[in-house]
């Protein structure tokens, strides 16, 4: 592999006395689909709030593109192409599905004289006519002017993605993008996500459902008790023993002769 | 000449100590600024007014007056803060805005906006040491708000609502997600924090004899100040903060005059918010959005 | 038009202005309890430079518009960098120094109160309510408008995708500033008097609590709501001091049930697609 795009080296994370992120390293290559797996409270969120900057990490580096994001404001972050979806939806809800996609633009509309511009002036237009484009191939063109908070739960799930990728980022973290979402729903965002990595976007998705897991990724890194316990294929990951203990809280054997 | 002062300020701090220390209750455990509490203290200054104007004993009266406000008080839970908890700060604010215009207003109507003078039950009752005269009523005052406190501390440390309210402070958020504790420990902190600034609005108005419908909100904006410039959350801050604002109001009517004593409270409030927010014992996460 | 409409709607106008000067902190989420003292602001200097420099009366107000704005930039700069509740208390602070700094100011006539020679009738002020309400559109449909509401909503994911918070709120309370500072500035070349007392911290209190119950959430909410706190003493006449009780209920319950007030942007929509379909 070159030069990887993120970069992450003995990061460690700490809350009040209790380690949640014990010297994790994690490589992901340009263009790759790597999954971040592990049972509930293993880190995974806090490695993607690390990443992003709502934390800062107690020790370690994280590089995207070779830049060391740690001493880079969370706000500045986005600039450097990195972008995130939420575990529990964030959108805006009194705001319609194309302003909340135009807020992850935000990085793009120019500086503190175009906050002024109504939304559609100026370098506003060729942003909104971005934004519906975006949601047209998403399939949610006819959501566009629909208030978010009155969405069905699978619809803003997806409009998170599309208003993270509205940011142009060069590494998108996403965040469960399954949970409560049907099988239909689950094909649709596969389908989407295919299209998103085939357009260069580099992608870190923190999933339980291994199935949609092995459709999408190319690696997975398991973590447990804020530790890399394994990494490589979904299919591999899938006969580890130290994962399967990970996952049903003692040893495979004993679980065989049970 | 400065003894006098000194005096005087500690006595008119006292008033201050239980204002202070009642919004900080609301602001450290709570996160809530509640704005109801100048109404909660005119409420119990002026109803003992009233009560007495009305032919009652004097304990009774102030009995009464404290049992409305604490009613008061509790009204303002259900409405404010129950029904908006885990929601922005800003909306149980907003509403006990209302109720602070809403309580005020009610007395308004009820018997006018003009301050009214009430006898007190000790007489001109005061203590001569030297130059310095030491009102018994004042005195009596600051010793009952400084021992309510020691009592609201040992109350904090050793009762189960004590435990139950200091986990509330401590993390909110996991406290709220407990919703059944939650629900039974508000009410009690409203009750308690409403019983301290309307029992500072009685003490109020034993010692300075004048009530008003908006005689809390000057005495509740220094309250306020006080409990900012300890440092919000912190009771023993707002004792201090208390006592700092009560001689520095004395001492500012002493140099300057008595129009200027807002200028130099609130320039102190101003300042100390711009340079020090988190004011001389704060907690700095307290007031910040959480994720 | 009768002189009783002609003062009432001039109120109005005013009211209006100063309730769109508390609104844009508002959507943010930051309350402004100083609005007051940013109108005396703006009615005082105004006042000064049409009465002492013969300044004339555009000139003049818009004069004091731009110092009320500054002096909002200038305090809003430190406070807002600690966020949460403090902007409520700084502004509550400032309120009261000012108020007590103009009773105290004899230049000013103190405590007396300071009359004012310029005088503005019901048409211009009207037409500054207007310039304001077409103001507020404009920016309620700008990005910076849009960044407001998601700042008083989440105001850290607004911050990961790139927002700088507290220069977006610094924004929106300078601007607002500025507005009561013009509010200010018209109330006092009408009714040619203006006094330190008049400007206190009840009166930022009920332009807050009116743009509440109106609704943040659109451009129409503050201009609702200012028309209800206006127009409530006409409809109860007679009854004037159930006025602020009925007002401070009415902020209750509306919390109480529908804390976004009482014009959501859903309701909004709605209204939109009624009209369209009619």
């Amino acid at each position: 592999m070159s030069a990887p795009l993120l970069d992450i080296r003995g990061l460690r994370k700490s809350f009040g006395g209790l380690d949640v992120v014990r010297g994790l390293d994690l490589q992901v290559g340009q263009g790759e689909r790597v999954a971040l797996i592990g049972p509930n409270g293993a880190g995974k969120t806090t490695v993607f709030n690390l990443i992003n900057g709502y934390y800062a990490p107690d020790a370690g580096e994280i590089r995207l593109g070779g830049v060391d994001l740690v001493p880079i404001a969370p706000r500045r972050r986005i600039r450097h192409g990195l972008a995130r979806s939420f575990q529990n939806i964030r959108l805006i809800g009194h705001l319609t599905v194309l302003e909340n996609v135009l807020l992850g633009a935000h990085v793009h509309a120019g500086g503190p004289l175009a906050m002024l511009l109504p939304l559609g002036l100026g370098r506003g237009r060729r942003l909104r006519e971005e934004a519906r484009a975006r949601l047209a191939e998403a399939g949610l063109a006819d959501h566009a002017g629909s208030l978010a908070a009155g969405l069905a739960y699978g619809l803003r799930k997806r409009v998170e993605v599309v208003r993270a990728l509205m940011a142009r980022p060069r590494l998108l973290l996403l965040d469960e993008p399954c949970a409560g979402l049907n099988t239909q729903e689950r094909g649709a965002l596969l389908a989407e996500l295919h299209r998103v990595a085939e357009g260069g976007v580099t992608l870190l998705v923190v999933e339980h459902d291994m199935h949609f897991v092995g459709g999408l990724c190319g690696r997975a890194a398991v973590l447990n008790f804020g530790e890399k316990i394994a990494e490589g294929t979904p299919a591999e990951i899938a006969r580890e023993p130290a994962v399967i203990e990970a996952y049903l809280g003692h040893a495979p054997e004993r679980y065989a002769h049970a | 000449m400065i003894a006098q002062q000194l005096v005087n300020g500690l006595m008119l701090g006292g008033i201050y100590v239980l204002v202070a220390v009642s919004f900080t209750l609301f602001f450290g455990c709570l996160n809530f600024l509640n704005f109801s509490v100048p109404a909660l203290f005119m409420l119990g200054g002026f109803l003992t007014w009233a009560g007495v104007a009305a032919g009652l004993s004097w304990p009774l009266a102030v009995l009464l007056a404290l049992t409305v406000a604490a009613l008061a008080s509790l009204l303002v839970e259900r409405l404010t803060w129950r029904l908006q908890r885990g929601g922005p700060p800003l909306i149980p604010l907003v509403s006990s805005l209302g109720f602070l215009i809403l309580f005020e207003n009610l007395v308004l109507v009820r018997w006018g906006s003009d301050a009214r003078a009430i006898p007190s039950p000790f007489g001109d009752a005061n203590w001569r040491i030297g130059d310095v005269v030491i009102g018994l009523p004042q005195l009596f005052g600051l010793i009952l708000s400084i021992s309510l406190v020691f009592g609201l501390q040992a109350l904090l440390k050793r009762t189960k609502l004590g435990r139950g309210i200091r986990s509330l402070a401590e993390n909110a958020e996991t406290a709220t997600m407990l919703g059944v504790e939650v629900d039974r420990v508000a009410p009690r902190l409203f009750l308690l924090a409403g019983l301290f600034c309307a029992l500072a609005g009685v003490l109020f108005s034993l010692s300075y004899q004048l009530v008003s419908p908006y005689m809390g909100d000057q005495v509740a904006l220094k309250g306020l100040s006080a409990m900012v410039l300890g440092g919000m959350g912190n009771i023993w801050g707002a004792v201090i903060g208390g006592l700092v604002i009560g001689l520095v109001e004395i001492f500012a009517v002493g140099a300057l005059s008595a129009d200027h004593v807002n200028v130099v409270v609130f320039g102190i409030l101003l300042l100390s918010l711009i340079i020090k927010p988190t004011g001389l014992f704060g907690d700095p996460a307290l007031g910040q959005q959480k994720l | 038009m009768s002189g009783y409409t002609a003062a009432i709607l001039t109120l109005l106008a005013i009211n209006i202005i100063a309730a769109y000067a508390a609104w844009l902190p508002l959507a943010a989420g930051q309350v402004n309890l100083g609005t007051a003292g940013f109108m005396a602001i703006g009615a005082y200097s105004s006042a000064v430079l049409s009465n002492e420099f013969d300044w004339s009366l555009p000139m003049a107000i818009a004069a004091g518009a731009v110092c009320a704005g500054g002096l909002a930039m200038a305090i809003g700069g430190p406070v807002l960098r600690t966020r949460g509740l403090y902007l409520a208390l700084a502004t509550l602070a400032f309120n009261e120094v000012v108020r007590g700094i103009l009773i105290n100011l004899d230049v000013v006539g103190g405590a007396a109160g300071y009359p004012v020679i310029g005088h503005l009738g019901l048409a211009p002020i009207a037409a500054c309510a207007a310039g304001v309400f077409l103001l507020a559109l404009w920016l309620g449909a700008s990005r910076l408008g849009m960044n407001l509401h998601a700042i008083e909503q989440d105001e850290t994911v607004t911050a990961l995708f790139g927002v700088h918070v507290p220069f977006t709120q610094l924004a929106a309370f300078t601007i607002g500033g500025v507005l009561a500072g013009l509010a200010g500035g018209l109330y006092g070349h009408h009714f040619s008097f203006i006094e330190g007392q008049h400007f206190s911290v009840l009166l930022s209190v009920t332009i807050v609590l009116s743009v509440v119950l109106g609704g943040t959430q659109t451009v129409w909410g503050p201009a609702i709501g200012a028309a209800f706190f206006t127009l409530l003493p006409e409809i109860f006449r007679g009854a004037a001091a159930w006025r602020y009780v009925l007002f401070a209920a009415a902020v209750i319950l509306v919390m109480a049930i529908r804390p976004q007030g009482l014009l959501t942007r859903a309701d909004l929509m709605r209204l939109r697609r009624v009209v369209r379909l009619a």
